[in-house]
């Protein structure tokens, strides 16, 4: 074991500081110097990143060795020394596909997948784990920058004499998602799973929080269901600019799943011919819905009211209404009453589900309907809605085309929605 | 037939939100800094230095268009591509040139609010400690977009130096002629006001608000052609003004004598359009400047520190949330405005000799700035071409070569 100055006994180091240890010298087992430290390659595909070649660089020549044999080592004042400890030393070219720490990871940003923020490397807390060097956590804190300056230990003086303890903050590798910050996405490519656990508003929140590369990636990562809900919650500038980078057919895909009142507004947005494009790849339902809604003006009822929505004939029974709905109906509909109808389609009532559930069973619609429910016109104002459900406590309206027939429904959520925004573009 | 109509009048519409912040961005950049020292450079050395006037617009132009490039394709931050390509120490050393050279581009500033409200007789010991709590306010309270057009509109009143240029009537044909003769003289004087009229034309700060406000706009790459569009037009209408502010000075001033050294001399270059009351005109254009740029440059300086360094930020964070970004946004404020109360400080000097402290260390920035935009693995196809390359690199080379001849050009001067 090597010595530095005398008496100053090195032991054995299990876990680290990536910033301790680069661009410092590497030695050989006799204690020659090597070259410095320059970087780590590390596979993104296991469980917990695990590096697997150091690559050292002397002078202009730069050369890769297996991590294996990468032993580190620290004296009681701190100091560490970097030993490859292996005869055959294993030589490897570098490949294009090669994720580096220093180059590819540290200072980029990633995402906190417990805080749903998105971050900014500092550090990287590496330990060793049956024999192989893993990333096992994150440092996100100024103490981290400090040490990547050199003069951690000064200001732990400094802040200690204050009676302040500056911590390290690191998140564990479980809760990293990290981003591609390359040019080219095939070139680093991290597996983006961990996001997908998130709320589809916090994933919204975060997609537009990142730049336009790391956006594309980590919104074409996610499965197409996933795609849908979140683009939903994603502000209209943001949207179309993800738009703009999708190719048609993942585009088209995807804004099948939304429903046709968000899709009517970000054809609002984008050019013509590719909205055009883009809906005639569609079923011919949401097609016929969603051209029926981008002919209404903005700010009407028309443009952002839904047309998911459950409507019976007067004489079914509630037992058949029930039946249907579990039949028919996924578990993320959101819908508070079922409308009822007649065959020309004019509206006679609205039946809360809650009361259609308790109901009897052999009951027929007519009997339970509030008739004359309240009920607003396409051609209407986001505004007049507002007023109507504030006087009568309601979440959601029925909306009627001039003919008086049903044609969608608009919800508070809508409204909301559609008032935030206009807010910002105000502000 | 009407929505075809309504499509072009949708995208015309469009490129004007494009374009227009650019010009603006450029217009609000002549603050104090830029309209005294180049009411200095033509008062005294007259159309001597219009030649390097016109050079260091090329040069604006093609930096400015680097960091438009590299908004466009990278949608980020300048801070932000530092410190991915160059790691903690190299950033930590860009962001203090950058601290070093924003406080004193404010402090330029605040000596600007002092010196247009002292033509109002304004003692500068009531209006700096009014105006910089206003400026801190209405920034950290949100009400400072609402009120910034107006303080913008104050700087259109500087668009009266081109009227003023051409009642003087001054002999254009000297005029062009100066623009196209390279004149330099190895003297302190000269080199130090040379350095200055490049550090307020290619300030480091311009670099970093113009790439965030850029990214801001979400472009995608098919609509750069409109912004490369409003960044050259931006860079010459700029350079146009000041222009016209050098040649005002040198017809009047110059020729008559006088040296910059009080807002009131730098005022008397308006007496031809406005007579006794020129000292209303410039001393509103300069006070709308300084106040724009005393809030926006402490502001994009927090923003860059801590973009850089991955804090929290953003003046719709609370102090608690955003301690680094309020301290650095305070701090700056601070600092100019109790600067301006030492008594007995001339402040005109102090705005010309910040200006060349940013000249002087303007080319740090924009060596960061060169190795970016060159490398593939940021900006893949849209590095910089060959002439962007020889323009950028000359006025880093030109600013370099410069200090160093100032330094040691008094060693010389005995011989």
């Amino acid at each position: 074991m090597p010595l530095i100055e005398g008496v100053n006994y090195m032991k054995n180091v299990t876990s680290f500081f990536f910033s301790k240890i680069l661009y410092k010298e590497v030695h050989n087992i006799s204690g020659q110097i090597i070259g410095k430290l320059n970087d780590l390659i590390l596979d993104f595909n296991q469980d917990k990143p695990t590096v697997i070649y150091i690559q050292i660089i002397n002078g202009r020549k730069s050369f890769y060795i297996s991590a294996e044999a990468l032993t580190i080592l620290k004296d009681k004042k701190d100091r560490y020394y970097i030993e490859i400890n292996s005869e055959s030393i294993s030589i490897k070219q570098p490949s294009e596909r090669d994720i580096f720490l220093a180059k590819d990871f540290l200072d980029k940003q990633i995402v906190d997948i417990n805080d749903k923020k998105v971050e900014r490397v500092n550090d990287v807390r590496l330990g060793s784990i049956y024999g192989k060097w893993q990333l096992v956590a994150v440092d996100i804190g100024t103490r981290g920058l400090l040490r990547r300056l050199g003069i951690e230990y000064p200001f732990i003086m400094i802040t200690g004499a204050l009676k302040y303890q500056l911590r390290n903050k690191l998140i564990i590798w479980d809760n990293v998602q990290p981003l591609s910050n390359g040019i080219d996405n095939l070139k680093l490519h991290f597996p983006a799973n961990k996001i997908e656990t998130l709320h589809a508003a916090d994933i919204a929140d975060i997609i537009e929080d990142l730049d336009n590369k790391n956006r594309d990636t980590l919104f074409n990562s996610l499965n197409n269901q996933k795609a849908a809900e979140v683009l939903e919650e994603i502000e209209t500038d943001v949207q179309v600019h993800l738009l703009k980078s999708m190719s048609d057919k993942k585009a088209s895909d995807i804004l099948e799943i939304m429903p046709s009142d968000q899709v009517a507004d970000i054809f609002e947005e984008i050019e013509e011919d590719r909205a055009q494009i883009l809906l005639s790849q569609m079923n011919a339902e949401s097609q016929g819905e969603i051209r029926e809604l981008m002919e209404y003006e903005k700010e009407t009822i028309g443009s952002i009211m839904s047309k998911d929505f459950i409507t019976f004939l007067p004489d079914l029974t509630v037992k058949d209404a029930l039946t249907w709905i579990q039949m028919n109906i996924s578990e993320e509909e959101e819908s508070y009453y079922v409308y009822v109808i007649n065959d020309k389609n004019n509206l006679l009532g609205v039946i809360p589900l809650f009361l259609l559930i308790t109901s009897n069973n052999d009951t027929k619609l007519y009997n339970i309907i509030t008739a004359q429910p309240k009920s607003i016109r396409d051609s209407d104002t986001t505004e007049d809605a507002l007023k109507i459900l504030g006087k009568y406590n309601l979440v959601s309206l029925p909306v009627l085309d001039e003919n008086n027939s049903l044609i969608g429904i608009v919800s508070l959520n809508d409204i909301i929605h559609e008032h935030s925004l206009f807010k910002r573009v105000v502000l | 037939m009407n929505k075809a109509l309504s499509n072009r009048l949708k995208k015309l519409l469009f490129i004007i939100t494009i374009i227009g912040p650019g010009l603006i961005t450029v217009n609000a950049g002549n603050d104090a800094g830029g309209i005294t020292t180049y009411a200095s450079v033509g008062a005294s050395y007259g159309y001597k230095m219009l030649w390097g006037l016109l050079v260091i617009t090329f040069s604006l132009a093609v930096i400015q268009e680097m960091n438009a490039r590299m908004a466009v394709v990278t949608g980020k931050g300048l801070s932000d591509l530092i410190r991915e390509k160059f790691g903690v120490k190299l950033t930590f050393f860009a962001m203090t040139i950058l601290l070093i050279a924003n406080i004193g581009v404010v402090l330029g500033d605040f000596a600007g609010i002092a010196a247009s409200l002292e033509l109002f007789n304004i003692s500068k010991y009531i209006s700096i400690p009014v105006v910089s709590i206003m400026i801190w306010l209405l920034v950290t309270k949100g009400s400072y977009k609402k009120v910034e057009k107006i303080f913008l509109l104050f700087t259109f009143l500087f668009f009266s130096y081109i009227v003023s240029a051409f009642i003087i009537k001054p002999n254009w044909g000297i005029v062009f002629k100066a623009m196209i003769t390279p004149t330099i003289e190895i003297n302190t004087g000269f080199l130090l006001t040379f350095i200055g009229l490049i550090g307020t034309t290619i300030t480091p700060y311009m670099q970093f608000y113009l790439q965030s406000s850029i990214v801001d706009k979400k472009l995608s790459i098919s609509d750069y052609k409109y912004e490369k569009l409003d960044v050259y037009l931006g860079a010459f209408w700029g350079d146009a003004v000041s222009f016209f502010i050098i040649v005002c000075t040198a017809a009047t001033l110059y020729k008559a004598g006088i040296t910059i050294n009080s807002a009131e001399e730098a005022a008397m270059a308006l007496g031809p359009i406005a007579g006794q009351s020129a000292f209303i005109l410039f001393g509103a254009g300069l006070f709308g400047a300084s106040v724009l740029a005393a809030a926006v440059i402490p502001l994009s300086t927090a923003y860059a520190i801590c973009e850089a360094f991955g804090w929290e930020s953003g003046v719709d964070c609370d102090f608690k949330d955003a301690p680094a970004f309020f301290g650095i946004y305070t701090g700056i404020i601070v600092i100019g405005a109790v600067f301006i109360l030492i008594p007995g400080i001339s402040l005109i000097k102090l705005i010309l000799v910040t200006q060349r402290i940013a000249g002087i260390l303007s080319p740090v920035i924009l060596t960061f700035m060169i190795i970016l935009i060159n490398d593939k693995n940021i900006m893949g196809k849209y590095v910089n071409n060959k002439t962007q390359n020889i323009i950028s690199w000359f006025t880093v080379i030109f600013i370099i070569a410069l200090s160093i001849i100032l330094f040691i050009s008094p060693l010389f001067s005995h011989f």
